[in-house]
């Protein structure tokens, strides 16, 4: 009972709990409800009353480490008093919810040398009688953009499992808090990163943002500008109260891309990063795929609802041309030309001015009145050319590769 | 330079990346038994940074991502999706494997059918698709036909469940030649099916997952490298492996209860353990390869976290472009309206509407006015409207309602905002319950919290770890705070 007492005053008393299952120790069972965190349906009184403020106070583990100034790091050290929890528990593992943050707990000697814990239930992971266990938290705020966060409070637990529960039923949380804020000396405006999204190999991406110091740094300056990869550029253009970065991205490889902008300051050590992300495409590009596959019978056409999930994005992202497109004709791989046999509607994409949606529908008739075998398959394109582009014969074309199977569901 | 020394570089230089590294490798063996289970040999993970060798197999896990396509925007900083986890694998380029755990979806509403539609086109159709995608309890609750047609062929691994269906898509293994070694993955389902998926009509059937196992690599060399996805609690998945013969190189756990995966994995019996983390937060780089005749893992977490400056937070623009696009299909199709009313209410009476509570409760309906809880609907609305935010149809995502209404999913709770504007915004029965009982006894059946629940738990539905990160009850209550009226 008075482990029931002392293990769970500390979780209402700081937070809500995580009410997931693990803390019940049912999370094979009910695998996805357990992880939605949203089924509340048993849980446990605090009795909060009966602890001794003095142990509540011990329990309580919350660490402010006020406002970090962007680019620096700061460490803190909970030393875990195990024997508030009663009967003796092993600390399986800890979680704290910060993405910047780490937590992670270590059983150290006099000496100052420390071991992990393997996160199992064995009498290894608890102190030895010369070791404390220690929970040390590291904010990293390198690794968050550099703008200001106003002060908020990050959640953590430590997981705990009684030394003779061999189930893991019996777990319990022992929840933290963590509190800090970043102050970044520089202002970035629009932006704190710069993501070109998709950008067409005949096209060259362009994107500006910002730079000032903030009101404790107005006189800060910005000396010189690198980035990480050959393909991004970028300069840097005094303005006023602020500097101008821009950035260009000339198209390289295919695919999706990830650099830095460096922009060296005269504060000591101190570089602001912007993270420029990028994809280079094909001027003609079909999303998620340049297919289309089709289950149906292929005896009679397929009703018009299924048009929808029988559809790609179709866009051209070359600015110089109109972005619509026509479909030039629908041919077999054996060359026969079934255009007649399948509806294909383009309509524009609301707020993408250069993207159409294709649906398709079959139409029924590849067949010529023969049977199919529960095998049988066309396969073939549909080939989309440009609108108004001159001469069928020079215009771009973009074909999608179509297959229709026999279905096999009644 | 490879990718990832590069990564390394910027991260030195900047400290500004994505990825954080927490390179460690399980160390050498020292067998210790433990009592509490003797088969249960299990080595201290000294994790001596080591670093892999070239020619190490290079491994994205992930899995249980329970539907979470995108982080739904309510908070800042909101880590995952897939159109930053397919923005992580783009810009790798050397991944060799990318395993999904499975659980793709959490449910078998429409809803849940057009996620998992959406996702096998992400995860198995475009530009790199994923290798092996494992079967969990959640995937098999859609029916058969459903599921198979919209995982679209993706890479089924299910090595202890069968069927007769002819529809059934998983394989006992799924297989692949990298470099030169071979890789086989199998699937375990540790728990037991549930009793609707044991029946005859069902087709599904469940073998004992250490004999599936030993089918799976019979006959096979000995240079196969071998892993194991494992669906079950961690003390399931760790009690099972040491009696895996052959033992496998790498045991991936499913385990909903690992919310992100550690930075570097256990050993278990000798064999690495790591775990793929929920909702698809943060994800594993591991390296796998073998040392004589161990088995060793080096692991990277990758949490997937987004610019806070930039509309949709980044990712990449054709995954964002798919999942726009299931988003209005999501709208056009009317889902919303689909998945209202599908279950009686917690006490089996019917919502009534804030505004009857405020006859009687004046007290509390003017607390209740001043908080946010009085206009969650607008925020929905307001969020909508505004393309740097979501610029999509919020009113009409099931996700985003069910936090932002009341009851809706229940009979008589809400449904659209046209047929039940009195249930919009968060009113006092989404938090007490029904109160047509209350109402027509005259306030003799009482009302609580539903079901019982602690209050906080009951915030927690909505303002949970990811939706909430700041959440601390006893500061929000003050702004909600509101007793019995006065007598």
């Amino acid at each position: 009972m008075r482990l029931l007492l002392l293990t769970l005053v500390a979780l209402p008393l700081l937070f809500i709990s995580c009410s997931n299952s693990e803390a019940r120790g049912d999370s094979g069972g009910s695998a996805g409800r357990a992880g939605s965190m949203r089924d509340n349906g048993h849980a446990t009184p605090a009795i909060s009353a009966q602890v001794g403020s003095k142990e509540k106070a011990r329990l309580i583990l919350d660490h402010d480490f006020g406002i970090v100034p962007h680019g620096e790091q700061r460490e803190h050290e909970f030393e875990l008093d195990l024997s508030l929890l009663g009967e003796p528990h092993v600390p399986l593992r800890v979680h704290l919810e910060c993405s910047c943050g780490k937590a992670e707990i270590r059983l150290r000697k006099p000496d100052g040398t420390d071991r992990p814990i393997d996160g199992t239930g064995f009498p290894r992971n608890l102190p030895q009688e010369d070791e404390r266990a220690i929970m040390r938290i590291t904010v990293d705020t390198r690794k968050k953009e550099a703008i200001d966060l106003p002060k908020a409070v990050s959640r953590g637990y430590i997981l705990l499992q009684p030394l003779d529960d061999t189930t893991g039923m019996a777990r319990i949380r022992w929840a933290f808090l963590v509190r800090f804020g970043i102050d970044a000396p520089v202002v970035l405006h629009p932006f704190a990163a710069i993501d070109f999204g998709s950008v067409a190999q005949s096209m060259t991406g362009k994107r500006l943002t910002t730079l000032r110091g903030d009101d404790n740094h107005p006189n800060v300056k910005f000396t010189s500008v690198k980035t990480t990869d050959i393909d991004i550029e970028a300069t840097l253009e005094p303005d006023e109260d602020h500097v101008v970065v821009r950035a260009t991205c000339s198209p390289g490889a295919l695919g999706n891309h990830r650099a830095l902008i460096l922009v060296k300051t005269d504060i000591p050590d101190y570089t602001v990063a912007l993270e420029v992300s990028w994809k280079v495409v094909p001027d003609l590009e079909a999303s998620p795929i340049d297919k289309i596959s089709i289950s149906t019978h292929l005896n009679k056409a397929q009703p018009e609802r299924m048009m929808q999930m029988q559809s790609v994005l179709v866009t051209d992202h070359n600015r110089h041309r109109s972005p619509e497109f026509v479909v030039r004709n629908i041919v077999g791989n054996d060359g026969r030309d079934v255009t007649s046999l399948f509806a294909v509607t383009l309509t524009p994409v609301p707020n993408k001015n250069r993207q159409q949606r294709m649906e398709v529908r079959y139409l029924g008739g590849l067949l010529n009145g023969e049977p199919a075998g529960p095998t049988y398959s066309f396969r073939g394109k549909i080939v989309l050319t440009k609108k108004g582009d001159g001469s069928a014969d020079i215009a771009p074309t973009l074909p999608i590769d179509l297959v229709v199977f026999q279905s096999r569901t009644p | 330079m490879t990718q990832m020394n590069l990564a390394s570089s910027m991260l030195l230089v900047t400290g500004l990346a994505t990825i954080f590294t927490t390179f460690a490798q399980c160390g050498p063996a020292k067998a210790t038994t433990n009592a509490q289970d003797p088969q249960h040999t299990k080595n201290v993970g000294e994790q001596d940074p080591v670093q892999p060798p070239p020619d190490a197999i290079r491994i994205l896990i992930s899995g249980l991502m329970l539907g979470r396509l995108e982080p739904c925007g309510c908070a800042s900083g909101q880590l995952g999706g897939l159109a930053r986890r397919m923005q992580h694998i783009g810009e790798q380029r050397n991944y060799d494997l990318l395993l999904e755990g499975g659980n793709i979806v959490s449910g078998s509403s429409e809803l849940d059918k057009q996620k998992l539609f959406t996702a096998a086109q992400i995860l198995f159709t475009m530009e790199r698709s994923y290798d092996a995608v494992g079967v969990g309890l959640h995937d098999l609750e859609l029916p058969l036909a459903d599921w198979s047609d919209f995982l679209l062929g993706g890479p089924a691994v299910a090595s202890n469940l069968t069927s007769t269906a002819e529809a059934w898509p998983a394989k006992p293994f799924q297989e692949k030649i990298i470099r030169d070694k071979t890789v086989r993955i199998a699937s375990l389902l540790m728990s037991e099916l549930p009793e609707a998926l044991r029946s005859e009509k069902s087709h599904v059937m469940r073998t004992d997952p250490v004999i599936a196992w030993t089918g799976v690599f019979e006959g096979q060399a000995d240079t196969m490298m071998r892993i194991a996805m494992v669906h079950g609690t961690d003390v399931q998945i760790r009690g099972i492996i040491p009696k895996l013969t052959p033992r496998p190189d790498l045991v991936i756990g499913v385990d909903p209860g690992y919310i992100e995966p550690d930075g570097a994995a256990a050993l278990v019996a000798g064999v690495p353990l790591v775990f793929t983390g929920i909702r698809g937060r943060v994800v594993l780089d591991a390296r796998l390869w073998r040392d004589g005749d161990t088995s060793r893992v080096a692991c990277e977490t990758v949490p997937l976290a987004g610019s806070q400056t930039i509309p949709g937070g980044g990712g990449d623009p054709n995954v964002k472009e798919v999942i726009m696009m299931h988003r209005m299909n999501v709208a056009e199709s009317n889902v919303l309206a689909l998945m209202a009313e599908q279950k009686p209410t917690p006490n089996g009476d019917s919502y009534v509407g804030t505004t009857q509570c405020t006859i009687c409760h004046p007290t509390a309906a003017k607390a209740w006015g001043a908080s946010k809880h009085a206009h969650a609907w607008q925020t929905l609305v307001d969020a909508e409207a505004d393309p740097k935010r979501y610029g999509w149809p919020v009113t009409k995502y099931p996700d985003c309602v069910g936090c932002h209404v009341i009851g809706y999913g229940e009979q008589s709770g809400f449904k659209t905002y046209e047929d039940t504007p009195s249930l919009a915004n968060v009113g006092c029965e989404r938090c007490h319950g029904p109160g047509s009982g209350h109402m027509i006894s005259g306030g003799k059946k009482k009302m609580g919290i539903i079901g019982g629940v602690l209050k906080s738990e009951m915030c927690a539905q909505c303002h949970d770890f990811e939706q909430s990160p700041d959440f601390l009850y006893t500061d929000r209550w003050k702004l909600i705070e509101h007793g019995l009226e006065p007598k």
